[in-house]
């Protein structure tokens, strides 16, 4: 009796270290042969998307594979459960709310122009972010908002 | 044939565990941050030899040469592979990760099932310890304090060995090797110290006394010959408090006599490693306590870390079937001596990987005490107790080790990321000059922006209240 419960003490001890090292480990060795781990494995984006989630490097990534940081790209999920939206790159940055994304997709060739300029500015009023919508400004001109159709709503 | 089997099941655990930290380390990218410097500054020298001895030259308070040497070596090995700085960094890197785990399987000696299951549970302790996580997630490019974990437990493998003129000859020179690669190297000293005073001759008289001599060397060398200083009061902010200090802080605070600071950084340092609290000196469950924020992380990593260090302190204060206090065998006196000599030499700031010797050692004396535990014969009722505790507390270890990898995801992503700001395409006027500089930059970002990891932003945002914010 003393013998099976030290038997099953020892299991219950050891049972969560061997689930860590064998499931992490299969996944470290699918990394190490294949460069793709199991468990939280890179997934495909496209290019506004990874825009969206402040993915710096797969947004650099894609624009060195060829991916055009002016054309229009789904976004599925982020801003918003359940919600698909096409957006620029630079539109999905702006809804970010963060200036470093923004200056990101600039640095790497998107386009701030007579085109754009107040659809990327208005988002940013929208949105609610002046430094955002100032270093547009500085870009481009100041746009006016009337009449303005947003790409996505703020 | 019963000693071999669990000792195989050891190897086979450690393995798998050496798999998954290798898998995590290796996908990391290159840093920008504090890694890409340095490389640079390695590719300006023209030999292994000049790296050494600018590194004796290049600072007033840190002497590191032997970081500079591993530098220049594996950028040249990144070289001779034809440009796969990845390889060569990250590869070294995944590979001392995993040597760590080797060594700690070694030095452990599983010789039962039971010890098989205290060691499960040792390389969750390890893994999962918040000492171990600035180990395996930062390089600059080379991680020194990595490097001083792995070589106290080679010196612990040799403090029981056989011993004999190469052990002792082997030991100097780690020991040398240690203080070269970073201060935290005079750890080594104490470490095989203790191991003699508990009775371990692997490393004899001749041989503690040859690693003294290098010892006084090495104090002369920093002092004498370099005019070298020790860390100062306000070198970096440090945490105090629910709070933290900054460099001016302290200096208004400590100027004139800043022994209080530096009593409150290492007991603080001893107490991080003990019970996971303060994080680099400030108590930070305490101001989230205050902004109504107490995670489930905090939960876990205190409570597995009191549990885990009131089993040392009860296995410590017993008696061995001789009858000695166990705190006197080798792993219990190593641990105690590696944590106050690693507190002492936290006396300037906190920081959580200067602790990490201490939480190497700290993991292997819960393997010790699990052990002990886990041999013993109880009552029925004594026994159902320790065995919901035990696995309560396992489970919550093996909660922090799961945790490791998900921070390894997050620091490959931060990683990655830093690369974004190196060579940027519409501002070339911030560009380097060299054009050799900017071929090694283009190509260590195109490895680094190709090595796709998870995107760490579109993780489930609950994890973190399990494993941290990162």
């Amino acid at each position: 009796m003393a013998g099976r419960m030290a038997r099953l003490t020892a299991a219950l001890v050891a049972m969560p270290g061997i689930i860590v090292a064998v499931v992490f480990g299969v996944s470290g060795a699918a990394r190490l042969i294949s460069g793709r781990p199991l468990i939280w494995p890179p997934t495909d984006v496209t290019l506004s998307e990874a825009v969206a989630l402040r993915d710096q490097g797969e947004v650099v990534r894609q624009i060195m594979m060829g991916s055009d940081p002016n054309k229009r790209y789904i976004v599925r999920s982020v801003f918003r459960d359940d919600e698909e939206v096409a957006l620029t790159p630079l539109e999905a940055a702006v809804i970010t709310r963060e200036p470093y994304i923004v200056d990101l997709v600039v640095d790497y060739g998107a386009s701030v122009n007579g085109r754009n300029a107040a659809t990327l500015q208005c988002l940013a009023v929208g949105v609610r972010q002046e430094t955002i919508r100032r270093y547009l400004v500085d870009l481009s001109g100041e746009a006016d908002c009337e009449g303005v159709e947003l790409p996505w709503r703020p | 044939v019963t000693i071999a089997r669990p000792a195989a099941a050891g190897w086979a655990l450690a393995a798998m565990m050496a798999l998954a930290l290798a898998g995590s380390v290796y996908a990391i990218p290159i840093q920008v941050d504090d890694s890409v410097d340095v490389i640079v500054r390695s590719a300006g020298f023209t030999s292994v030899g000049a790296a050494f001895v600018d590194g004796l030259y290049n600072s007033r308070t840190i002497l590191r040469p032997l970081k500079q040497v591993r530098t220049k070596l594996l950028l040249d090995l990144g070289n001779a592979l034809g440009g796969r700085y990845h390889a060569a960094f990250r590869g070294y890197h995944a590979l001392i990760a995993a040597l760590l785990i080797v060594l700690f399987v070694y030095v452990a000696r599983v010789r039962s099932w039971p010890d098989v299951a205290a060691l499960a549970l040792a390389l969750t302790v390890l893994t999962g310890m918040q000492t171990f996580t600035g180990l395996v997630r930062e390089a600059y490019p080379v991680n020194h304090f990595l490097l001083i974990a792995l070589y106290v437990l080679l010196m612990l493998a040799i403090a029981r060995s056989r011993g004999g003129w190469i052990a002792d000859a082997a030991s100097i020179a780690l020991f040398m090797i240690g203080t070269l690669t970073l201060e935290s190297g005079v750890l080594l000293w104490p470490i095989a110290a203790a191991g003699y005073m508990a009775g371990q001759r692997g490393i004899s008289r001749w041989g503690l006394a040859g690693m003294t001599a290098v010892a006084i060397g090495y104090v002369a060398l920093r002092v004498g010959y370099l005019g070298m200083e020790g860390a100062q009061l306000g070198e970096r902010a440090t945490g105090f408090g629910a709070g933290a200090l900054s460099s001016a802080d302290q200096i208004q605070r400590f100027g004139d006599n800043p022994v209080p600071l530096y009593i409150y950084n290492v007991l603080m340092a001893a107490i991080s490693v003990l019970l996971s609290q303060p994080e680099s000196g400030q108590w930070t469950i305490v101001e989230a306590w205050r902004a109504g924020r107490v995670t489930p992380v905090f939960w876990v990593s205190i409570g597995s870390s009191a549990a885990t260090t009131a089993l040392i302190a009860w296995s410590m204060c017993g008696r061995a079937p001789s009858g000695h206090r166990r705190w006197t065998d080798p792993i219990p006196l190593v641990f105690l001596a590696g944590l106050a000599a690693n507190a002492a030499i936290s006396y300037a700031y906190a920081k959580t990987e200067i602790m990490s010797v201490a939480g190497v050692l700290y993991a292997l004396a819960a393997f010790a005490a699990t052990r002990e535990l886990l041999g013993r014969t109880q009552r029925r009722g004594a026994a159902i107790a320790v065995a919901v505790l035990l696995a309560c507390v396992a489970s919550a270890w093996g909660v922090r080790s799961a945790g490791l990898h998900f921070k390894l995801r997050h620091g490959a992503f931060d990683a990655r990321g830093e690369w974004a700001a190196v060579l940027p395409p519409d501002a070339r006027d911030r560009w380097p000059h060299d054009p050799a500089i900017v071929a090694l930059l283009t190509r260590m970002k195109q490895e680094a922006v190709m090595t796709r990891s998870a995107t760490a932003t579109a993780l489930p945002r609950n994890y973190q209240r399990w494993w941290g914010e990162d």
